[in-house]
């Protein structure tokens, strides 16, 4: 359906997107997964045709879109992670004015704001200002907008950033059933591992500009088939005692964080008792050990040694 | 030109919402009405403030009616300079940085729509907030000091009409260039200052300048003929099309992905 073949782009000195290469299909949940920085963002205003590439094509239905967007712009509905709406407007002004842009008139237009309403839950505030609103519910307007012409692709980039726990759950639902009810497609950029891991069909995760991997949930994983995950946690810890987990051999990865420390260790190695007893040679007051089964996060930290949240 | 007229018509309606419509129109009014009335009380307000001699007398010889409307283009091409750039200066910049230039610029809406539909939005509010003013001065004067002919007020307002689009369009352009309030603003100013003191200087070899439309306004006032007027007028013409056309150039450049 879509698809980004070879993609870089340049801007002055930084390379932002080296070489990525992506496919959409019909009716699927993308995740795009990196931290900060990792080109995600360049990668989805490319995919929006908002931005040109230095190198690459974009295709839909296997037709190049760079030079004309418009069959590509008709089918796709943008989240930007910006709240990109008018605050002086109500939620029905904002939808009215963005609807009307896209030549929706009449009653076609009202039934549309209506129904968009009644997704994102705010039928009983289409007269309040989006000034008056919380973060959580211009984050649910911000994707209405999006909606508005009935778009065959949802790309949204990172649209539960800054909001209470309770709305992002909410938008995340919308998100499912939307692809649920209407087939509809989305791409879903987040640096949330579980957000991604909940929603998506398959992932692409990137750091760097680059594409380090790529695949359905399960085949990510199974990067890590071979290792385990031990989550240590305690109130404090020692440099001596992070040094040496570092220098062990048979440890592949190494993650300190305030109160807990994570280590990628080959399946068929025992380390658990050995861990025990460093933690009482270096006096460390354990609160727990759990060995788990890789998540997509230390999928992440195995391939970039660094947390996504980092 | 897809969308212009909804997309002005959304101008309007934050204008109104933000008062725009209403503190620009009032603010130009007072600057404008306070030109012939200060004329008219100039003794009575010299002689409320004191200082003066035992025994002397103010004798000011009353001004014409134009020498008055003439003060008052005087007051805008400072003052209400000022606030034609403050009110506009954020117009294009804070659809930039609150990301909802994405939300119009994934639709079916081209710079050329954009641009315009901006310029003609700010245009309309300026040439109205002006006109509402200019007017209202010109009746205070009317009162209190010489009939100025409609002929003469209309010519006056409709030469700097010209000198307003200019003005729009300058800091339209300039908004797509840069993408805070204070340095459009600043740029804007500084580049008016520019040619106005050009204009200063040298006016031998400004008479093409944009700037020599407000002493063309002053002029239409005073005179009945006025003097190399075609020559400013074609250049500020000529000028606000390559300022539109250079905004939607740039807007075309626009990095939307934050580098």
């Amino acid at each position: 359906m879509l698809e980004l073949v070879d993609i870089s782009k340049r801007f002055k000195k930084t390379e932002a997107v080296k070489s990525l290469n992506m496919f959409i299909e019909q009716g699927e949940i993308i995740g795009l997964l990196g931290p900060n920085g990792a080109g995600k963002s360049t990668a989805i205003s490319i995919l929006s045709t908002l931005i040109e590439p230095t190198q690459g094509d974009v295709r839909f239905f296997k037709k190049s879109v760079i030079k004309k967007p418009s069959p590509l712009r008709k089918a796709i509905g943008v989240v930007p992670q910006e709240i990109a709406l008018y605050p002086q407007l109500s939620a029905e002004e904002n939808l009215l004015f963005f609807g009307r842009i896209y030549r929706l008139k009449g009653s076609e237009l009202k039934k549309r704001v209506n129904e968009i309403l009644e997704q994102i839950g705010l039928t009983e505030k289409r007269k309040a200002l989006v000034e008056s609103f919380s973060g959580g519910m211009k984050r649910r307007l911000n994707i209405g907008v999006a909606m508005l012409h009935r778009p065959q692709i949802l790309i949204m980039d990172e649209p539960t950033v800054g909001i209470d726990p309770q709305s992002r759950s909410y938008i995340l639902e919308t998100v499912k059933r939307l692809n649920k009810e209407n087939q509809m497609t989305v791409v879903y950029t987040s640096h949330y591992m579980e957000e991604v891991d909940y929603l998506c069909d398959r992932i692409y995760i990137m750091d760097q500009g680059n594409l380090i991997a790529s695949g359905t949930k399960e085949e990510i994983k199974q990067i890590l088939s071979s290792e385990n995950t031990i989550s240590i946690e305690a109130d404090h810890w020692n440099n001596a005692f992070i040094t040496h987990l570092k220098e062990h051999e048979s440890i592949n990865n190494v993650h300190v964080e305030e109160k807990e420390i994570t280590l990628i260790t080959p399946k068929e190695v025992n380390l658990f008792t050995e861990i025990i007893s460093m933690t009482e040679e270096y006096d460390i007051a354990l609160r727990s050990l759990h060995v788990k089964s890789p998540t997509l996060e230390d999928v992440f930290l195995h391939l970039t040694g660094r947390a996504l949240r980092d | 030109m897809s969308g212009m007229q909804v997309l002005i018509q959304k101008e309007w309606l934050e204008s109104m919402r933000n008062g725009k419509w209403i503190w620009l129109p009032i603010a130009f009014a007072i600057l404008a009405m306070s030109q012939p009335l200060t004329m008219y009380y100039m003794p009575q307000l010299l002689e409320i403030a004191g200082g003066l001699p035992e025994g002397a007398v103010i004798d000011i010889p009353a001004p014409s009616g134009e020498e008055v409307l003439s003060g008052v283009l005087s007051q805008y091409t400072f003052l209400g300079t000022l606030l034609f750039v403050l009110a506009a200066m954020n117009v294009i910049v804070h659809e930039r940085n609150n990301g909802s230039i994405i939300f119009i610029s994934v639709r079916p809406v081209s710079a050329l729509s954009y641009i315009l539909s901006k310029w003609i939005s700010l245009l309309v509010l300026y040439l109205i907030s002006f006109m509402i003013s200019f007017v209202i001065a010109w009746y205070y004067t009317n009162i209190l000091f010489s009939m100025v002919s409609a002929a003469k007020l209309f010519g006056s307002i409709g030469i700097y009409s010209i000198w307003l689009c200019f003005l729009v369009a300058l800091v339209l352009s300039v908004s797509t260039f840069l993408k805070s309030n204070s340095s459009i603003a600043g740029v804007s100013i500084g580049i008016l200052a520019i040619l106005a003191l050009a204009s200063e200087l040298a006016p031998v070899y400004m008479k093409w300048s944009p700037t020599q439309l407000q002493s063309q306004a002053v002029q239409a006032l005073q005179q009945t003929i006025i003097s190399d007027l075609w020559l400013p007028i074609t250049v500020t013409v000529l000028v606000t099309i390559f300022l539109l056309c250079l905004a939607i150039w740039r807007m075309k450049q626009w990095d939307y992905s934050g580098h």
